[in-house]
């Protein structure tokens, strides 16, 4: 099971680590960015009051967004760009680790292997949750000594808040889409689905934060207890959050097994 | 020793029929013949004896265990290779080699195999030809020295120089005592290699038996050559087929028992005569004409200790009709 586990991370390697750089590479531009946006923070905290409550929470904007390093990396890096990468690599790796070896056929390579389907189905689990745990931790982290670069003040404990939301965030759209591969044979059905489940309620969010009478769906959506900006600059996680993002999580690894093991896998 | 046994196999795509009741059993050292047009049904038997597919009825039974049950145990113990073998693109022969070591704990053959192949193991793959990838193939599925080689059309894309160093490398092993099940579309390999030959057709065994028997028993290719005319239509009668007619004689395709035909020809004058055995492309052939092969199937679908004792060949009126 761990000869899987390792070749998997040797080859998904190289995009592991450029995912990497290029979170970093943001996170600098913006922590570079920061000190010219702190001078003009009470500016730009008028213009936010101006903005109205709805659009604030739809895009996640805090009154803090401008004043503290942690307010304006949970509104610029992690409340888009951050998950959208997140949503690229590890939806990316869940479609091409069960569907995309069916698909291409070298899944028979490993099936007709001395190991059992449940061990296949777990290492390849394991080891995208080994390559989201090295991302989050490179994605959340790396703007420590950065800030340090910068001198910049920040609470290191509100990073951790962020990083086990992100983790648990992260690991909840991996299993969606390690479900969905588990059920297809095709890696085009996986990425359009998880897309659309995510884009779904991302819209969900938004269009339930701009109207009070459709406010009851953002219960509905992915995003509402995704809040970086809670997590980064209050140094708090929703009790909810644990339970969406870890339920789901839990109940897709549990599905998808169920559904690996009894498939009948033609390439 | 069986090493396999497959009983009332069945297995179901929704309406469609892929594998139909088929039951066989393949004894220790032995080579046996998977024969069939494509849809045939012989790649889904192979994937449910894989595992990869579940059977919808039946039992397939590898060296005394379940298929489907003790799968982990049984494929360390079985070398497989993949119809069409795909690969990793990005791997090299050596990564691919490697690979299956760390799993399988078992490489006892590989340096003898790469150098018999002549295969470079470190080229990616995505630079390799369709015969080098097979070569790779035929490495991984043969490295660990199995009790079990099951090979799904083991020499396509191969020149026939390279199919002459497997079939010497799977006699090798047949020697060693390793049973090995193919499935062929190579009629000449499966009669080089094989001992006995299963063939389906549309799900179904329409026969399972001896190279030997199916060749000798079927049919028998007689060529007559006359001192006069003779009446065509006196060759005409049940399992006589006229293949040909010559100008002083008849190339004749006899099912089953020759000695009415012999018989017939003895009265007659003759110039020359040669009787031969079809080759076992012509016998292929023939069980794909359409015609009906239920009878054939109802006495094949018996239990399989029934069939060792019953060849499905002893009997003439098992012959498909033409």
């Amino acid at each position: 099971m761990w000869s899987i586990f390792w070749r998997i991370i040797k080859d998904r390697r190289t995009s592991l680590l450029i995912y990497c750089i290029v979170t970093v590479l943001l996170l600098w531009m913006y922590i570079a960015l920061f000190p010219a946006f702190q001078k003009q923070s009470a500016s730009m905290e008028q213009l936010i009051k101006g903005y109205p409550e709805s659009f604030m929470k739809a895009f996640n904007f805090d009154i803090k967004s401008f004043t503290t390093l942690e307010g304006f990396l949970s509104t610029e890096q992690y409340s888009f760009v951050w998950p959208l990468m997140v949503v690229l690599l590890m939806v990316g790796y869940a479609g091409a680790a069960l569907a995309g070896e069916i698909e291409k056929g070298t899944i028979e390579i490993l099936l007709s292997q001395p190991v059992s389907r449940f061990k296949l189905y777990l290492s390849r689990y394991l080891a995208g949750l080994f390559m989201l745990v090295i991302f989050v931790s490179v994605s959340v982290y790396s703007a420590i000594p950065i800030s340090k670069i910068y001198d910049i003040n920040f609470s290191a404990g509100n990073f951790n808040s962020l990083a086990l939301l992100g983790l648990m965030f992260s690991l909840a759209i991996y299993s969606i889409g390690y479900m969905l591969s588990a059920i297809f044979s095709d890696r085009g059905k996986v990425f359009f689905l998880s897309g659309g489940i995510l884009i779904a309620t991302y819209v969900l969010n938004i269009v339930s934060s701009l109207k009070d009478s459709l406010s009851d769906l953002k219960y509905f959506s992915f995003f509402y207890y995704f809040n970086p900006a809670k997590a980064l600059a209050h140094n708090q996680i929703d009790n909810w959050s644990y339970l969406v993002f870890l339920g789901l999580a839990l109940f897709c690894f549990i599905f998808g097994a169920i559904i690996f093991l009894k498939k009948d896998i033609t390439t | 020793m069986a090493v396999i046994e497959v009983q009332n196999l069945k297995k179901y795509f929704s309406k469609t029929r892929a594998v139909d009741d088929i039951s066989f059993v393949i004894d220790k050292g032995e080579i046996f013949g998977f024969l069939g047009p494509n849809g045939a049904g012989k790649t889904t038997t192979i994937r449910c004896m894989m595992n990869f597919i579940k059977p919808t009825g039946g039992k397939i039974n590898i060296l005394q265990k379940d298929a489907q049950k003790d799968s982990e145990e049984l494929k360390s113990k079985i070398g497989f290779l993949p119809g069409n073998v795909r690969l990793y693109d990005n791997w090299t022969g050596a990564d691919h080699i490697k690979f299956l070591e760390r799993i399988n704990c078992r490489s006892n053959l590989v340096q003898e195999l790469i150098e018999k192949l002549n295969f470079n193991p470190r080229i990616k793959v995505k630079n390799l030809s369709t015969g080098n990838k097979q070569k790779l193939g035929l490495i991984l599925a043969l490295m660990g020295d199995p009790e079990l080689l099951i090979l799904d059309e083991p020499t396509v894309g191969l020149d026939p120089l390279l199919q002459n160093q497997i079939y010497l490398i799977l006699e090798e092993l047949q020697k060693k005592g390793t049973t090995i099940f193919m499935s062929s579309h190579n009629l000449s390999e499966v009669e080089r290699l094989c001992n006995r030959v299963g063939i389906i057709k549309d799900g179904k065994l329409a026969a399972l038996e001896s190279i030997g028997n199916l060749k000798s028993k079927r049919m028998h290719v007689i060529e007559i050559h006359f001192e006069g005319a003779v009446n065509v239509n006196e060759f005409i009668f049940d399992g006589v087929e006229v293949a040909q007619t010559l100008h002083d004689g008849l190339i004749l395709n006899v099912k089953g028992d020759i000695n009415s035909v012999v018989k017939k020809i003895a009265n007659l004058q003759i110039k020359d005569l040669s009787i031969s055995h079809a080759t076992l492309e012509e016998v292929f052939l023939e069980f794909y004409r359409d015609n009906s092969i239920n009878q054939s199937n109802n006495q094949l679908n018996q239990p399989v200790a029934q069939q060792q004792k019953q060849s499905a060949w002893d009997d003439l009126e098992d012959i498909p009709k033409l």
